[in-house]
């Protein structure tokens, strides 16, 4: 597709949008005098679209014009240039096999780090299951820089943190109380953003996994996305699903063993699954990395997303043969059982035991698999 | 249908006399299997021994084992598709001197090898074979593992192979085989010993469409030769071709008649079999699908008077335990009784045609269907519940360590019940055949016939019907408007009211004053079990089908002690 028809079909996509905040969010990178804005949008309309279409925008964008300007709904403007977040993260920190007091002290001996993506998780126990996530997250081909940031609570979490640390690399980890977890999960992704130079900051539970065919489709389709920014000022805000699997092996769930495949019901739904997200770097700069409510235990993500939904910004979807979410469900305490997801009117749950272990077989890393399916 | 004994090692040739008496005892073990001749075969280090049961060209000239000009042949079953081959192998210059299936598969064998000719026939057999020119031996099963092989290696390498686990102890009366825990708990969980491995460690089972090669120096290469295949032009014409191929018999034969639609589509396709029904409600039914095909109908009670000990008899002659082998046993007992020797089962239709709402069709949701039809399940588990004991209701101390769980159920049949290119419905209907038919109904079917010395042919388990039914779709097999089975009841239609068809399935049910004995002993057996906590219950959560659970604990229970008294074995532990 050349970049006229990229104009054109992105402009077809923007224009019927509740909201003009998208369009303008494109033209962020170009603002100016209002004049020369509705100049700028004529143009862009004039060289895509049909006189009459044209002339909408026209108007559309002389509303928009009169709203308060983005910039304050969003804070920081959308330039790529990272700025540290202004918050306190409290040592100690784990890279590599050691333990740093500070931030500073980390970043002094190892820099900014430099990843594609950073996949952030707040955990209190299920190290086993998180043990695969990191397996997942650090198991990208080369070419795919992957950092995952931790953020743990207890005693056993400090012990667990030390080990994943020193065994892997690419592995960076804290400490902080478990309540509000709200709390817990911005810090850790406070943390990815004071300690990293990345791409995407994704999201993930502890008792989910991110498979690295996922991982990797993420990072590779954001690349395109990105390689139209000379065109197209933004990319896509937010990536994230609407269809994910769980595995149950959970002893307590009367339907279990069984991998099955969830979806949010059409119209009932209007938010991703909270693990699995994605955000554009660009996004977490403009938000100031602001995407959990900080004081709640429940219902923590829809910040991020409506954060980004209220202002216009692009979220893409992708459905689990792109890359599937594996939420695994054991005998560990959890959130919301297999049972009672089964039972939740807005999610639709249908048999997917052939074809999600196909499907797993070929995104996982065969030690996860193996993990598992007990490596039948 | 017949019963093979082999012995493959360099202790025939050291000791000729003694491998001779071994083979007999082998052969005296599945006597009746074949009670209409008799025959070995020695050739250097492998001796063969068969029994034959005399059902196509009866005329001894057909005995075996047979010989061609490089291979010797050991056979057991019916290969259907012979005439087809026979023509094929005619016109490549072939001459025959019999009208047996045998001798077609032993010229198959000489003109293209063994993946040649298990390329080529369908049916259900076990054979073995041995090709002079290259020294090599075989043994082979059929696709669908209806006819058994077993085979065990004793300490100086000989290899020994039979039609049933007690030939092979017969064989070897000094090998102390014990008992498999692994077997024992398969056995628990299915209601059928399920998998490669036997109740006895040393003694083990010739997986389906899979044929072991053994070489001269005594090496053995286990090979698969078949696997289903989409056929993405199978028609019901194709199928009902299929199955007339099951009629040919020089003998009496009959049609097992329950008056249901698997029986009654049979009934629709052949064109004079008797027609055989044990006494039960449906009895009207079957009695309508004879009348209009002007059929006779015998009607029988079986007698379940000797119950016990039948069961005990039968298990000694097969070997293994099983849990519901008494009525096919005494079923049998009647038809060897009214004069027959041959005798066509619907079974396999079931799982194959989506007949039970276990079985999940994740593709498929139909709009309605008729009222008397069942949903199918949703879940896989749902379905592995099913067929399987959920381990989670109860423990067996003495299995403890071994008993499958409903995850490594799962995760296996994951890892090897998936049929890549097919619908995921065919997926879990290969799961029933592969688990439930493979394990308990065909070794239960086996033996409650070749004890009463019958055949029993299985047209729905042709491997080329398999792959095509498998190859419908859901949508194909259940239809709004006909329900469950839409094609053979579409077929069915041609001849017969709704009232035929389009009815509760009423599975099981037989009339007999008997029956609540023969429930009481079950009952019994799971009460002393119980008793003795040689199952304890777990108590709290109720998972999958408790109740039948156990009722199925219950039967496999009794089906153990039966085994046990044959085999003098001490069941406290």
């Amino acid at each position: 597709m050349n970049s006229r028809a990229v104009i054109a079909r992105l402009a077809r996509e923007l224009i019927p949008a509740p909201t003009l905040g998208r369009l303008v969010y494109v033209k962020r990178g170009i603002t100016g005098p209002r004049q020369q804005l509705i100049a700028d949008l004529a143009r862009l309309s004039q060289r895509v679209l049909s006189p009459t279409m044209h002339l909408r925008v026209r108007r559309m964008a002389s509303k928009v014009l009169k709203r308060p300007p983005v910039a304050q709904a969003l804070g920081q403007n959308g330039t790529q240039t990272a700025k540290p977040p202004e918050v306190r993260l409290k040592g100690p920190f784990y890279f590599r096999g050691q333990s740093y007091e500070s931030l500073s002290a980390l970043k002094e001996t190892h820099g900014t780090l430099k990843a594609d993506m950073v996949i952030t998780s707040a955990f209190l126990g299920r190290h086993e299951v998180l043990d695969m996530m990191v397996t997942e997250a650090t198991a990208t081909p080369e070419g795919y820089e992957v950092l995952v940031c931790l953020a743990g609570s207890s005693s056993e979490d400090e012990a667990y943190l030390k080990d994943v640390t020193a065994r892997n690399p690419d592995v960076l980890g804290m400490l902080g109380p478990n309540s509000p977890v709200g709390r817990k999960w911005q810090s850790v992704v406070d943390l990815a953003r004071a300690s990293s130079d990345f791409q995407l900051l994704g999201i993930t539970g502890s008792d989910d996994i991110l498979p690295v065919g996922l991982i990797t489709s993420i990072i590779e389709r954001h690349r395109v996305c990105c390689s139209h920014d000379s065109i197209i000022p933004f990319a896509t805000s937010l990536y994230g699903t609407m269809q994910w699997l769980i595995f149950s092996n959970s002893d307590k769930d009367t339907l279990s063993p069984q991998l099955i495949k969830c979806s949010y019901k059409l119209g009932s739904a209007i938010m991703p699954l909270g693990a699995g997200r994605f955000y554009s770097r660009k996004v977490m700069d403009d938000f100031e990395g602001d995407i959990f409510e900080v004081s709640q235990n429940r219902l923590l993500d829809d910040k991020g997303f409506y954060k980004i939904h209220n202002s216009g910004l692009g979220v893409e979807y992708y459905g689990v043969t792109q890359g599937a979410v594996l939420s695994l469900k054991g005998d560990w305490s959890q959130m919301n059982s297999f049972d009672a997801i089964l039972q939740v009117p807005t999610v639709k749950a249908s048999e997917f035991s052939f074809e999600g272990y196909d499907l797993l077989r070929k995104q996982l890393t065969a030690p996860t698999f193996e993990r598992i399916f007990g490596g039948a | 249908m017949c019963g093979i004994v082999g012995i493959v090692g360099d202790y025939v040739n050291a000791r000729g006399d003694d491998a001779a008496a071994k083979l007999q005892h082998g052969l005296q073990a599945i006597a009746r299997r074949g009670p209409d001749g008799e025959g070995t075969w020695t050739h250097d280090r492998v001796m063969f021994g068969h029994v034959r049961l005399a059902i196509v060209d009866p005329d001894p000239r057909s005995n075996q084992p047979m010989e061609s000009d490089n291979w010797t042949l050991c056979y057991n079953g019916e290969v259907y598709n012979f005439r087809e081959i026979r023509k094929t192998l005619e016109g490549l210059g072939h001459t025959f001197v019999t009208q047996s299936d045998t001798e077609v598969l032993l010229l198959s064998l000489e003109q293209w090898g063994i993946e040649g000719c298990l390329s080529r026939i369908a049916g259900m057999f076990a054979f073995l074979a041995h090709n002079k020119a290259t020294g090599q031996t075989y043994a082979a099963r059929d696709h669908m593992g209806i006819k058994p092989l077993l085979y065990a290696r004793d300490a100086s390498g000989t290899l020994f192979l039979g039609s049933s686990i007690t030939s092979i102890q017969k064989m070897c009366p000094d090998a102390n085989f014990t008992i498999n825990k692994t077997a024992l708990a398969s056995y628990f969980s299915l209601g059928g010993v399920h998998g490669s491995h036997t109740c006895f460690d040393g003694i083990e089972r010739l997986d389906p469409a899979h044929y072991m090669e053994i070489l001269p120096n005594g090496d053995l290469n286990i090979h698969k030769y078949w696997e289903p295949q989409y056929q993405s032009n199978f028609t019901m014409v194709d199928l009902i071709a299929i199955v007339r191929e099951y009629q040919i018999s020089d003998v009496q034969s009959a049609l097992f008649l329950s008056g249901g639609v698997d029986s009654s589509f049979l009934a629709c396709v052949y064109d004079d079999l008797d027609c055989f029904h044990l006494t039960s409600p449906e009895e009207p039914y079957a009695q309508m699908v004879a009348d209009r095909f002007g059929r006779k109908l015998i009607s029988v009670k079986p007698d379940l008077e000797t119950y016990e000990a039948d069961v005990e008899a039968a298990t000694a002659f097969h070997g293994e335990p099983m849990m519901s082998v008494g009525i096919p046993l005494a079923v049998s007992r009647e038809v060897n009784k009214h004069g027959y020797k041959m005798a066509i089962s619907a079974n396999g239709a079931d799982e194959l045609f989506l007949g039970y709402s276990r079985t999940p069709m994740p593709e498929y949701t139909p709009d309605y269907m008729p009222l008397h039809e069942t949903p199918s399940k949703q879940f896989m588990v749902e379905q592995l519940q099913h067929i399987f004991r959920d381990d989670r209701n109860f423990e067996m101390p003495a299995l403890r360590d071994v008993f499958p769980s409903m995850r490594d159920i799962y995760t296996q049949s994951l890892a090897e019940h998936r049929l890549e290119g097919f619908s995921v419905s065919a997926s879990h209907r290969w799961v029933e055949l592969m688990t439930y038919v493979l394990s308990d109904l065909n070794p239960t079917l086996d033996a409650a016939s070749m004890y009463n010395s019958v055949e029993v042919r299985v047209p729905f388990l042709d491997h080329r019907i398999v792959q095509g039914v498998l190859s419908w779709d859901a949508s194909v097999l259940v239809t709004p408007e006909l329900g469950r089975k839409a094609p053979l009841k579409e077929h069915i239609a041609k001849y017969f009211p709704q009232t035929l068809y389009q009815r509760t399935k009423l599975g099981f049910s037989i009339h007999s004053e008997k029956l609540d004995d023969i429930s009481k002993l079950s009952e019994a057996a799971l009460k002393q079990a119980l008793k003795t906590k040689t199952i304890e219950l777990q108590g709290g959560t109720q998972f999958g089908e408790y109740e039948r659970d156990m009722i199925y604990l219950g039967n496999s229970l009794f089906g153990f002690s039966k085994w046990a008294d044959a085999n003098c074995l001490n069941t406290e532990h």
